[in-house]
Formats: C-alpha cells, structure tokens, sequence
C-alpha cells in the first residue's frame, strides 16, 4: 500500500514542502530502504524509526518498505524526517486502521527509540511554510512546538510520542476516543521582554564619559563602536556593560532573529521566541567559517547569529588578519553568502560591531605615566593587524584613558562620583529606547530596516537632511579628515542618531560636530 | 570426515522439518536445489492473515568448538539465500510475501538432539 505524508526540507532559512512517499510490498522479502538523496542521518532513520514503531506498542511491518523523499533532487539533511516517515509506514502498513492514505498537514521532526519525538532544529521555518501554503495544521515535537506557535492561522501539534499521534490519528476514523490532540493557543510575538539584572551596570564604570556617551549613540543607531586604550582601562567593563543598554527586539525583529537560532538549533527546548538581543563574543581563535557560517551544510556563523544584536570582538588585533578580513562584505551588505559544494545559503548578518584593542602590544603607548616599552618596528607591525578598510567601517573610535587611581579609592568621600549619583543602565537604556522609537517610525515603510546604521545612502539622502551651514561644515571637516565616501555617509548616519538621542527632527550643526568627531585617529 | 558432516547436516534438517511441523508450518519443499545453490526447507504459514513462504536455512552443530550456529550465517549467506527464493518464486508462480528464517540445531555426542532454535525474520 502507499502513504503519502508531507514534511518540510529546509537549506539555509529557505524552505520547501518534501512529499514523504513509503510504499509497504505485499510481496518479496522484508526490507526497508529510503531514497530520495537522504544524507546519512536520514538513512539512520531507518534504525530510529524501526524500533520507535516497536516501542509504541505497533507491530513494524516484515515487508519490503520503499521510502521516497520527493522532489527526489533536493538534498535531505538532518533527522528531521524521522516522524513523517514513521506515520506513512503506520498508515501504509494499516497498523492504525486509518484508510486515508495521503493526510494533510506537515509532520516534522526527530524520534528517539522509545518512540518519543525530540527537540528538533528549524521548526520556526516550518510554520512559516505551513502558512505560505495554506496548509492547516503541523505536528511537530513538544519542546519545539512554542517557537511555531507565534505562527498565526496554523494550527500547532506539539507530539509528545509517536503512540500519541497514533492515537490522534486513528481518533480521527473513531477508532479510539479522548485521545484528539488539541493545538496549540497561539503565542503573541508582541510579549514584552522581561527585564533580567544586566551582568554590569554602566553604573559600575568610573569615569570613562566620552566611552559611556559613544556606547550610548552605538546602542541607539545600531553603529559599529571601537574602543582603544591601555589595559585595565575599562574597555571590556564598558563592553559587557552593553547589553543592559540594549533596547529589547521589536517584534518583527524577534521572528529574524529566531529564524537563525531555529535553524541552528540554538532554541533552547520550550521557548518560542529570542526576545533579548544576541549579544556574541567570539574567541580570537575562532575560524573564518565559525565566523562568518559555514559547513558542507552551510550553517550560520557567529555574524548571523549577533543578527540585529552585538558582535564583540575583544582585544581585535589579535584576530587573525585573514578572519577579520571576511567581516568586510558582510558589514557592508548585513547578509552574507555562504556557498559549498552541497549547496549555498544565505544568512542575514546585520549586526553591530563592538571591539577593543591596546593601542601597541605592551598597552601602554599614549599613556599618561606609564612609558611604552614598544620597539617602533613592533608597533608598525601591531599597527597592520587591523586594515584600513575594517577601520573605515567603524563609525565610532574612541580612546579610552586609563582611570585615575584617586577616583578609585576616594569613592566613599568625593561626592562628585559616587555610585549612586552616576548614570545607571536603566538611565540611558530608555533614551536608547525613544531614539529607536523614533527610527521605528521612520523605517517603517522599508522592510527590514531598523536602525539609522542600516541604511543605504538613498535612504540617508532621504531622511538626512543637510542646512547649508551643516553641510559647509561637514565640506571642512572632509578636508581635515580626509573622509572617504563612505565615512562621510557614517558621519551623517551617526548625526542623525545623535539628533534622534536629542529628540530633535532635524540635524544640527552641534550633531554633526560630535559625530565627527568620533572619526578621531585612535588607533 | 566429510560423510560425518553430511550426516550431522542431515540429522539436524530432519529435527527442523519436525519442529516446523508441530509449529504449524506447512512443509512444501526440502533441499530445493538447482546449480546455483540449495535452501534447506521451504515452508508456509499465515503470519497476522497474510501468507508468508519462509526459506528456512538450517545450522547443526555437533560440538560447541566452532561458535554457535549462528555464527555462520553472514550477509553473503542470506543474500544468497534470498536470490535462491527468488528463483524459487519464479519456478513456482509465487508472488507473494517471503522471508527467510534459520534454525538452530545442537546436537550431543551420541548425535541426539540436544536444543533446537528457530530465528524468524533474519535480517543483517
């Protein structure tokens, strides 16, 4: 007999409908075999599905079992097939008694041996297409099931086993009864982020204004933020500072974002959206694809998954040269192309790019009291670690002194700067926060754009508008600077987050004059 | 030494065709045989309302110092079990479901039967 189940192949964040076919012969020996180009966790799946079929209390048929995953030409990856295949060999095999031979709906997702359906990457992805294509409902695993559920007009079948979905379906020919499995209530992608004690306040850095200003304008826009300076100084406080001045995702950034955790399998099981920005630091030995995504089946890389949120990139110069060198595409386009011999994908990769750096190998050059011990040849060649064109990238470069020790130690008698009378996080997290307000009105006729940082030059040349005054202004500083085309429309970008930190509609002379100024050669 | 073998071999197919008998099954041929190969027992039963002919390999042992019985049987052996049935359901117009089975037969020094087995549906 022949069973006809649809499941999902995902490549990437594309996805298409896969038609799992499985012929039972009542004929010849006792075997099973699945075609269709399966990788070899698909050809595993024989074993998994064999003994969940026995463990759920179901006679596996002694037949000869022909699987075919069609369109026979897309590759099938992953184990994700385990259950489509495991109801059409139930149906096929008439072991549950339902007639209906093809049944509508979408069934995806990974079988343990004791017939339990497990926690399964990409399940996002599936009702998305459930919903492009009218299908009605899918049945996907429990722990997943919440990630699909944000998903309107689909109804979600979070299946625990595979006895319970026997059940459900022999239910439907009233077989059994009590046993109907009831859908999922949809989850509103609208839930606010709950907000979680950030690891360091910015309350907690002493001094450092001019950093803590720039963290502020970078959080804002969405501006690729580097800070320089000696060890000790503050950098890495300010950076993991970051987060807590992060505003939360809107919603439809949220959906993005889980895409790429979904299809990584990065959800933690029960969760159905990321709903705090990424914020990833990657070790300074990570590879070119750990980075930038990769694998014979491409997955996403640290860029993708900092998509809408932080990349951090601590003590910069000592990447390898080589790794840094991919970021420049991807930080121009905020996609990034990843193509192997078994196929390419395409992963959104707009993220902010946060990093800090000494300013020589012994930290200390430019020191206040400190004397740099650097040889000139060692600098030059510290120097060259970071090329020209990541460094134009950057919006905003700022040197970070050292901290005074008598601020350190006087902090109980100087009323100036005690803990209480600085900024807390919260403090400057909320005029973040209007600033994306007012960019979220701005962009919200262009798709997929969220922040001044994203635009593209039409786009600063509809929304930038330049007085006379500011633009003879700009003309100087282009001169004094040396701006290439790019930094210019950087500049203006960051004005423009400067003015909308201000509440301000239209850009000033004082926006602009701050923003270039953070063009300073620092390193 | 040869002769012995052929005798154990023969003592043990007897005690299986027996077996089978009292188990339900229809015997319908014995050393079915042609120049490629040979199956033991051909038998027939209804499994769960669907007939089923079992090709039936027989392994007898006379003395526990070679391993067990099925021990012998290897990928190679059921694929060629499984192409004699083939020919066999060509012969004899069957076209229905097949499957192999493999019986065990231990015997002790006096060439009595001392265990008997039967493995249904063996798969490698």
């Amino acid at each position: 007999m022949l069973a006809r189940v649809k499941s999902v192949a995902t490549v990437g964040l594309e996805s298409q409908e896969v038609l799992v076919e499985v012929d039972v012969a009542s004929k010849g020996f006792p075997a099973f075999e699945i075609v269709g180009l399966p990788d070899k966790a698909v050809g595993e799946s024989r074993a998994r599905v064999k003994k969940a079929i026995e463990n759920s209390g179901y006679k596996f048929p002694d037949k000869r079992i022909t699987v075919n995953l069609a369109p026979a030409g897309v590759r099938k990856v992953g184990s994700n097939y385990d259950l489509p295949i495991a109801v059409g060999i139930l149906l096929a095999s008439e072991v549950i008694g339902v007639e209906k031979k093809e049944i509508e709906g979408y069934y995806y997702g990974e079988l343990g041996l004791s017939g339990a359906v497990k926690h399964s990457r990409g399940v996002l992805l599936v009702g998305m297409l459930a919903k492009d294509n009218g299908i009605k409902e899918i049945f996907v695993p429990v722990e997943s099931s919440s990630e699909a559920a944000v998903i309107e007009g689909v109804s979600v079948y979070a299946v625990r086993t595979l006895g319970q979905l026997g059940d459900h379906l022999s239910v439907q020919v009233g077989l059994a009864n009590n046993k109907l499995m009831k859908p999922l209530s949809t989850i509103p992608i609208t839930d606010v982020t709950r907000e979680v004690e950030p690891v360091v306040d910015m309350r907690e850095v002493i001094g450092q204004e001019l950093a803590k200003r720039a963290a502020e304008i970078s959080a804002a826009g969405g501006h690729n933020l580097i800070l320089v300076g000696p060890p000790g100084a503050g950098k890495t406080m300010i950076a993991k500072a970051f987060p807590s001045i992060l505003p939360p995702l809107l919603p439809e950034e949220a959906l993005e974002v889980t895409k790429i955790y979904s299809v990584s399998g990065m959800m933690p099981a029960g969760q159905a959206l990321v709903r705090r920005r990424p914020f990833r630091s990657p070790h300074h030995t990570t590879s070119r694809a750990g980075l930038i995504g990769g694998g014979s089946n491409p997955m996403p890389g640290e860029i993708s998954l900092a998509h809408l949120g932080v990349l951090f990139l601590d003590e910069l110069p000592e990447f390898p040269r080589s790794t840094l060198e991919v970021l420049r595409q991807p930080m121009e386009d905020g996609v990034v192309q990843i193509t192997r011999v078994a196929g390419k994908a395409e992963y959104p990769a707009s993220f902010l790019l946060l990093a800090s750096a000494n300013p020589c190998p012994c930290g200390f050059l430019n020191h206040p009291y400190k004397e740099c011990r650097c040889g000139e040849r060692a600098i030059e060649k510290y120097r060259k670690r970071i090329s020209g064109p990541i460094l134009d990238r950057i919006d905003l470069h700022v040197w970070v002194d050292p901290v005074e020790v008598n601020k350190l130690t006087s902090q109980d008698n100087s009323k100036q700067d005690k803990v209480e009378s600085r900024e807390s996080s919260k403090m400057i997290r909320e005029r973040v926060e209007k600033a994306r307000k007012m960019q979220e009105a701005r962009f919200a006729e262009h798709n997929g754009i969220y922040s001044n940082s994203q635009m593209g030059n039409r786009l600063v040349k509809k929304y930038c508008k330049l007085s006379s005054d500011v633009r003879e202004f700009l003309t100087t500083a282009n001169t004094k600077y040396n701006l290439s085309a790019r930094a210019y429309y950087k500049v203006i970008k960051v004005a423009r987050t400067i003015a909308d930190l201000a509440g301000v509609d239209e850009i000033g002379l004082e926006h602009v004059a701050e923003a270039v100024q953070y063009r300073e050669d620092v390193w | 030494m040869k002769r012995n073998n052929r005798k154990t071999g023969e003592r043990g197919e007897r005690a299986a065709g027996e077996m089978l008998g009292q188990k339900g099954y229809e015997i319908i041929a014995k050393n079915y045989r042609n120049k490629w190969g040979e199956i033991d027992i051909i038998v027939k039963k209804k499994v769960r309302d669907e007939d089923y002919v079992m090709f039936v390999e027989v392994k007898t042992k006379a003395d526990d110092s070679y391993g067990e019985p099925w021990e012998m049987i290897d990928s190679r052996k059921l694929k060629r079990v499984e192409n004699m049935g083939y020919l066999w359901c060509e012969e004899f117009s069957w076209d229905g479901l097949c499957r192999i089975d493999v019986v065990g037969v231990w015997l002790d020094i006096m060439g009595e039967v001392s265990k008997i087995k039967h493995w249904e549906n063996v798969q490698l």
